[in-house]
C-alpha cells in the first residue's frame, strides 16, 4: 500500500494566557496577563497508508484534535512537515480541502434552523457536485444510514444520532479520498454507534482512508487498523491493533467472589486490585509471574472462593497505563 | 472591478461563486423565515433605528434651525445614500463581524476552513442577514423624496454616483473586513462594532459642517464619508475634486483590510478538542 499521509517531526507550539480566579486577579487581568507557552504537539512523525483506519488517541489535551486541525490545514505548524497527497495542508489548503473530509463531533457543518437537505446542497454548490453524482452518492448515504425520513426536518429537531449520520453525509458528498473524524460518536447511543462504525467501514473497503480521534475504545477496537498513542504531545505508541491487544496476552483479570473477607495480602504478580465489597474484588495479574491455577489455588486457601471470572485484560487498561507514562 | 471580486473571492469561476453565494442567501432567508414573528419585527427595528436620524432632521429644520445651510432635501438626499449603503452592508457582508466572532468563540470557524474556497467568499456566503433590507427600502424612500426637491442630476453625475456608491460599498465591505478579522484573535470584541457604528454615523451628514482635522480623517483615513456623504454630493452638485483622493484612499483602505484579514487568519489558533 502507497503512503498517503506523511509526517515529519511536527510540532505546534501556542501562546496562551493564564490567571487567577480570585476578584483581585480578575481585575489585574484586565491590565497585565501572565503568557505562557504551550508545546501541544511535540516533533512528532508517522506515516498513514492509502485505505488504513488509523486511530488517534490520546488522553484530554494530549495534542490529538491539534494534530488533526494542522492535518487539516485548518491551523498552521510551528515546525515540521506534512505532506498528504502532495499537498501541504496550510500552504494548499483551498485545493487540498477539495480531497478531504472531515467531521467534528462537537462542531456541526449542519444549520440549525433549516433541514440537513438545504446544508447538503450548499456543499454541492460549494464543491460544485454535477447534480447526477450528488443525487447518486446522497441516495446511497441516506440509504447506509436510514435518514431518508429525516433530512427534510429542521435541524434543531432531530436527535443527536440523527444529526451525527447527517454530519458524515455532509462530510462524504465530495468524495473525499481522505476523512478525519474527531470524536464522531461522542455522546451516541450503542444502536447509532454501530450504524455509524458500519457505514465507516462500508466507505473503507471502497478504499476511503479515515483518521479517527476518540475516546470510545469500541471505536478504535472495531475500526482502527494501527493505533497512534499521543501523551503531552508525544507519540508513545504507533503500531497495529493487535500488537496493542498484544500487550495484554499475559495480564488477566480475574473476579473473585470468596466465602471469607478478604485480607490485604501483597502477593507478586498482581498488578492492580479493586474490591466492590469485602467478599468481592478484581485482580488484574501478569501471569508471567504467577500463573491464574497459582493464583486461584492460593486465594481459595486464604479465602475460599465461591466464584471466579477469569478474562483478558481489557485494552483500556493498556491504553491507560500508556497514558500516565 | 473582476480584479476585486478576485481578490475577495479568490479566482474562481464566477458562475461556481455566484451559485454559492445565491445558495447562502437562499438559506439566510429561510433560516430567518423559520422564526417567523422575529423575521418581521426584525425589520421593523432596523428599519426604525434607521429613519431616526431623518426624523431628527425632520425636528430640527421644523424648528427653523438648518446643518450647516443646507437644506432638509439635501440632508435627507444624503442620509438616503448613508441608508442604503449601510442596508445593503448589513445584508450582504456586515454579519460577517458577529459570525467570526461567534464562530471563533464555538470553534465551528474551523468548518470554513474545510471548504475549498477563499474563506472571506465562504464566510460572507453563510453570513448574509435580510434584516438590512428595511434599511434599504426606507433609504430608497428618502432618497427619492429628496430627489423630487432638488435640481435634476445629468447623467454623467449618475453615472459618478453609481461609481462612488460601489467604492462606497467596497469601504463598507473593508470595515467589515478589519472588525471581522480583529474578532479573530480579540474574541468577543464587540464594543468595537459599537464603536465603528458611532463613527460611520457621521456620514449621514455632509462632512463640510466638521472641523478641517475631522474633516480630513473621515475623508482620506477612517474613510466614513464615502458611506453618504461624498456619493451624495455628486447628486448636489457640490462635489470637489479632492473625492478622487478620497476613492483612492478607500481603494487602499480596502486593500489594507485584506491584507490585515490575512495576517489574522496565519494567527487563528482554533478552540481546544
Amino acid at each position: 500500500m502507497s503512503t498517503i499521509i506523511e509526517v515529519k517531526n511536527l510540532s505546534k507550539r501556542y501562546k496562551s494566557y493564564e490567571r487567577g480566579s480570585s476578584f483581585l486577579d480578575v481585575t489585574k487581568s484586565l491590565f497585565f496577563r501572565n503568557s505562557l507557552y504551550v508545546d501541544a504537539v511535540r516533533d512528532i512523525s508517522f506515516n498513514v497508508d492509502d485505505g488504513e483506519i488509523l486511530g488517534l488517541i490520546g488522553p484530554n489535551g494530549a495534542g490529538k484534535s491539534t494534530t488533526l486541525k494542522i492535518l487539516t490545514g485548518i491551523m498552521y505548524p510551528t515546525s515540521g512537515s506534512v505532506n498528504i497527497m502532495n499537498f501541504t495542508p496550510w500552504e494548499n489548503r483551498k485545493h487540498y480541502v477539495k480531497n478531504i473530509g472531515a467531521v467534528f463531533g462537537q462542531k456541526s457543518q449542519l444549520m440549525w434552523d433549516i433541514p440537513p437537505i438545504d446544508a447538503f446542497l450548499l456543499n454541492k454548490s460549494i464543491y460544485d457536485i454535477p447534480k447526477i453524482r450528488f443525487d447518486t452518492i446522497l441516495e446511497e448515504m441516506l440509504d447506509l444510514l436510514s435518514i431518508e425520513a429525516i433530512i427534510k426536518k429542521p435541524t434543531r429537531q432531530l436527535s443527536l444520532g440523527e444529526r451525527m449520520k447527517c454530519e458524515f453525509v455532509m462530510a462524504m458528498l465530495h468524495n473525499p479520498k481522505i476523512v478525519f473524524l474527531d470524536e464522531p460518536t461522542i455522546g451516541l447511543d450503542v444502536i447509532a454507534k454501530d450504524k455509524i462504525r458500519l457505514f465507516i467501514q462500508k466507505m473503507n473497503s471502497k478504499g476511503i482512508t479515515f483518521i479517527l480521534t476518540t475516546h470510545d475504545i469500541g471505536d478504535i477496537e472495531s475500526l482502527a487498523q494501527r493505533v497512534v498513542i499521543i501523551n503531552h504531545g508525544e507519540i508513545v505508541f504507533d503500531d497495529s491493533i493487535s500488537a496493542l491487544k498484544g500487550k495484554t496476552e499475559n495480564r488477566r483479570s480475574i473476579i473473585l467472589t470468596v466465602q471469607r473477607p478478604f485480607d490485604f495480602v501483597n502477593i507478586e504478580g498482581v498488578e492492580e486490585c479493586t474490591f466492590k465489597t469485602n467478599l468481592e474484588g478484581e485482580f488484574f495479574i501478569n501471569t508471567d509471574i504467577i500463573s491464574i491455577a497459582d493464583f486461584i489455588a492460593y486465594m481459595n486457601n486464604l479465602n475460599g472462593i465461591s466464584d471466579v471470572v477469569v478474562a483478558q485484560q481489557p485494552i483500556e487498561k493498556v491504553i491507560k497505563e500508556l497514558y500516565i507514562l | 472591478m473582476v480584479f476585486w471580486l478576485q481578490k475577495i473571492y479568490g479566482g474562481g469561476c464566477m458562475r461556481k461563486l455566484l451559485q454559492i453565494h445565491l445558495h447562502g442567501m437562499k438559506l439566510a432567508f429561510f433560516s430567518s423565515a423559520a422564526y417567523r414573528s422575529d423575521f418581521f419585527i426584525g425589520l421593523l427595528v432596523v428599519l426604525a433605528g434607521g429613519l431616526l436620524s431623518p426624523l431628527l432632521i425632520v425636528l430640527i429644520y421644523q424648528n427653523g434651525a438648518s446643518i450647516g445651510g443646507y437644506s432638509i432635501y439635501q440632508i435627507f438626499l444624503i442620509q438616503g445614500v448613508y441608508l442604503i449603503a449601510s442596508g445593503f452592508g448589513a445584508v450582504l457582508f456586515f454579519d460577517i463581524v458577529f459570525s467570526t466572532s461567534f464562530r471563533v468563540r464555538e470553534g465551528t470557524f474551523d468548518i470554513l476552513l474545510l471548504k475549498p474556497h477563499s474563506l472571506l467568499s465562504i464566510l460572507i456566503a453563510t453570513s448574509y442577514n435580510n434584516n438590512g433590507i428595511a434599511n434599504v427600502f426606507g433609504g430608497m424612500f428618502l432618497f427619492i423624496y429628496a430627489l423630487y426637491h432638488i435640481p435634476s442630476v445629468s447623467t454623467s453625475e449618475w453615472l459618478l454616483f453609481i461609481f462612488l456608491f460601489v467604492i462606497a460599498l467596497t469601504t463598507l465591505l473593508a470595515f467589515s473586513v478589519i472588525l471581522a478579522a480583529l474578532g479573530i484573535i480579540w474574541v468577543g470584541n464587540s464594543r468595537l462594532f459599537d464603536i465603528y457604528n458611532s463613527i460611520s454615523k457621521f456620514a449621514s451628514y455632509p462632512v463640510t459642517i466638521f472641523q478641517k482635522n475631522l474633516r480630513m480623517i473621515l475623508s482620506f483615513f477612517i474613510p466614513v464619508a464615502m458611506l453618504g456623504f461624498i456619493p451624495a454630493s455628486v447628486m448636489l452638485n457640490l462635489s470637489s475634486p479632492s473625492l478622487y483622493i478620497s476613492v483612492i484612499c478607500c481603494i487602499l483602505f480596502f486593500g489594507i483590510s485584506l491584507l490585515f484579514w490575512k495576517y489574522m487568519i496565519r494567527r487563528y489558533t482554533s478552540t481546544g478538542g
